[in-house]
């Protein structure tokens, strides 16, 4: 079925659409398996590095104290 | 061989092959209930309470419960926010289980998401609501900006908490419309509210908290029945509304309100675990839709913000076309 004329899109799918080009790109990029494969690496490798740090920090003393005394 | 955002899948297996694996996949699939209930009972396990309520749950589960075992992660992000301190620790637990999962803590080890399935069960008439369709991030973001520094000039200039609490309905209002109320929750509630009124806004109204810690703790201490006011009536009609919802609508809370699984959601696209659709074999029969607990069409976008990672809809499919994958190999 044929999108509907764009004079009849919400406002908000209107904005949502200037740069379609930019996301389109994005989104092409993002989409490449050994991009994801990178991205999911790089993430379990900084959110590792923050959980030793707050470790290391005692953040989870915070955690507990907040805890037991609510 | 088509697929459409999730990693590409390898070659279809002999029907014979798929079938046996089918049934060992099947019978894990089939435990979910119970995974749930193993998790139920052990963030409120009382007796291990000194040394796990450290950790954060993963999952929604009020620490304020008397039996409460675990810590509240939405709880102690907002303490972290109202103390103004990075929540390294909280972030680190859970980002790596948004990295390795998705949103897979959703539906398999959240108390709250367990309470909403099972009042679905209840026979009455379904109300089958999709969401709207979400504002690109970029609107998001100009959004967020711009609410932020509403939240943070209207607490400089020491307005009345009425005109704030109009402005958060309004904000909640606009973030609704933009399909992205959860963005809301965890934005408005439990970070910027708390972070500038150093009070967890989210907790003050969240559904899970009056339910097991509100009622349990009115109930077993006599001397808080004084301190009942109007907030305690108000938080019981949230609870009340959200209880009504969640049995004629699949997970209306996770849905459209949860904060935990707007931090979850974004990480269905980049983790480790991966929802793969064969699209030549899919026959768009919509019976992934029909047992999906949060009503998507897996097909249109396996690695969809919402999707929980139950795998129901991978036991479901009468082709075989949706497996379990992940960005590592297919």
């Amino acid at each position: 079925m044929p999108d509907a004329p764009r004079s009849h899109r919400p406002l908000w799918q209107r904005i949502n659409q200037i740069p379609a080009s930019l996301q389109t790109r994005v989104e092409g990029v993002l989409g490449n398996r050994r991009v994801l494969r990178q991205i999911n690496q790089a993430l379990i490798l900084v959110l590792v590095a923050a959980l030793l740090w707050g470790v290391l920090r005692s953040e989870w003393r915070t955690v507990l104290i907040h805890a037991r005394y609510l | 061989m088509i697929v459409v955002h999730g990693p590409r899948v390898g070659p279809l297996e002999s029907d014979a092959n798929v079938t046996e694996k089918r049934g060992l996949w099947s019978r894990l699939w089939a435990s979910r209930p119970w995974v749930q209930l193993g998790f139920l009972v052990l963030t409120n396990s009382w007796f291990t309470r000194n040394t796990t309520l450290a950790i954060p749950c993963p999952g929604l589960n009020c620490y304020a419960c008397p039996l409460a075992s675990m810590a509240c992660p939405i709880g102690s992000l907002q303490h972290f926010a109202g103390i103004r301190q990075m929540p390294t620790y909280l972030l680190g637990v859970l980002g790596l289980i948004g990295a390795l999962g998705g949103r897979v803590a959703c539906g398999w080890s959240c108390p709250f998401g367990w309470l909403q399935e099972q009042l679905f069960k209840l026979p009455v008439r379904k109300w089958m609501a999709r969401p709207r369709q979400r504002a690109a991030w970029w609107v998001l973001l100009l959004v967020s900006l711009a609410f932020g520094a509403g939240v943070w000039g209207m607490v400089a200039a020491s307005l009345p908490g009425v005109v704030l609490a109009l402005y958060l309905v309004a904000g909640f209002g606009l973030y609704a419309w933009l399909g992205a109320s959860r963005v809301f929750a965890l934005l408005g509630l439990a970070l910027l509210m708390p972070f500038f009124t150093q009070e967890p806004w989210f907790s003050k109204l969240c559904p899970a908290g009056m339910l097991e810690g509100g009622i349990p703790q009115v109930l077993l201490d006599v001397d808080l029945r004084a301190l009942i006011g109007p907030f305690f009536w108000l938080k019981l009609a949230i609870l009340v509304v959200f209880a009504a919802w969640m049995a004629v609508t699949r997970r209306p809370f996770c849905r459209w309100v949860c904060p935990l699984g707007a931090i979850w959601s974004p990480f269905n696209r980049y983790s480790t675990l991966q929802l793969c659709v064969d699209q030549d074999a899919c026959i768009r029969c919509n019976r992934c839709q029909k047992v999906c607990p949060v009503d998507i069409r897996i097909y249109e976008d396996p690695s969809d913000p919402a999707c929980v990672r139950c795998m129901q809809c991978v036991d479901e499919c009468p082709v075989s076309c949706i497996r379990v994958g992940g960005v590592w190999g297919g």
